[in-house]
């Protein structure tokens, strides 16, 4: 239960929409879209981690 | 105690998720998946306990220890099946989500055929 994990996944997020705001605002949507991918897949690699080392322990702790 | 901290940690997750809903929906569903994943990891920590108490109950009174490994499996499948499911559903993809149960189903039974054979063995054996 880390919740600095948490509060890092939402800086990312709300750091991806304001980047994007600005970005679509300067009237560069195609690089608002790049950033907001990216960040997404920075958040997805952290929650792959997350979700591999869940079923880890579930196969650790139940020794199947 | 610590139900104090899963509380507070459930609670700081919703408020987080509340505010990227609007801008990022995509981003609040990784928040939900981060935090849904912290709290299984924190219970199951917790479950090795209870298991380990099975094993010795089961070893002392002589059950047949495969059926409680498939006990075991069935209830972790369970778990898991449910965790995903209520993921999708709560992404709006409720489709997926009754896909996976039924997957979760048919899963449970498959793997449960040992016991069904034994007891249908049993049962004619004393007709």
């Amino acid at each position: 239960m880390d919740i600095d994990l948490l509060f890092k996944i939402a800086g990312i997020g709300i750091l991806v929409a304001v980047l994007s705001q600005v970005l679509t605002k300067a009237g560069r949507e195609d690089q608002a879209m790049m950033t907001t991918l990216t960040g997404l897949i920075i958040v997805l690699m952290l929650v792959i981690t997350q979700i591999s080392s869940l079923f880890e322990t579930v196969r650790t702790v139940f020794k199947l | 105690m610590e139900i104090f901290k899963v509380v507070g940690f459930c609670i700081i997750a919703t408020v987080l998720i509340i505010i990227i809903k609007q801008q990022k929906p995509e981003m609040a569903l990784m928040l939900t998946i981060v935090a849904a994943v912290g709290i299984m990891l924190f219970a199951i920590s917790k479950m090795s306990d209870i298991f380990n108490l099975l094993d010795n109950l089961a070893s002392k009174s002589g059950i047949n220890k495969d059926f409680l490994i498939i006990i075991i499996k069935v209830t972790l499948i369970a778990y898991i099946v449910e965790f995903g499911k209520n993921i999708c559903s709560d992404a709006g993809q409720t489709a997926i989500a009754t896909k996976l149960e039924m997957a979760g189903k048919v899963i449970i039974v498959t793997l449960s055929l040992p016991i069904i054979n034994s007891l249908v063995n049993i049962l004619s054996g004393l007709v």
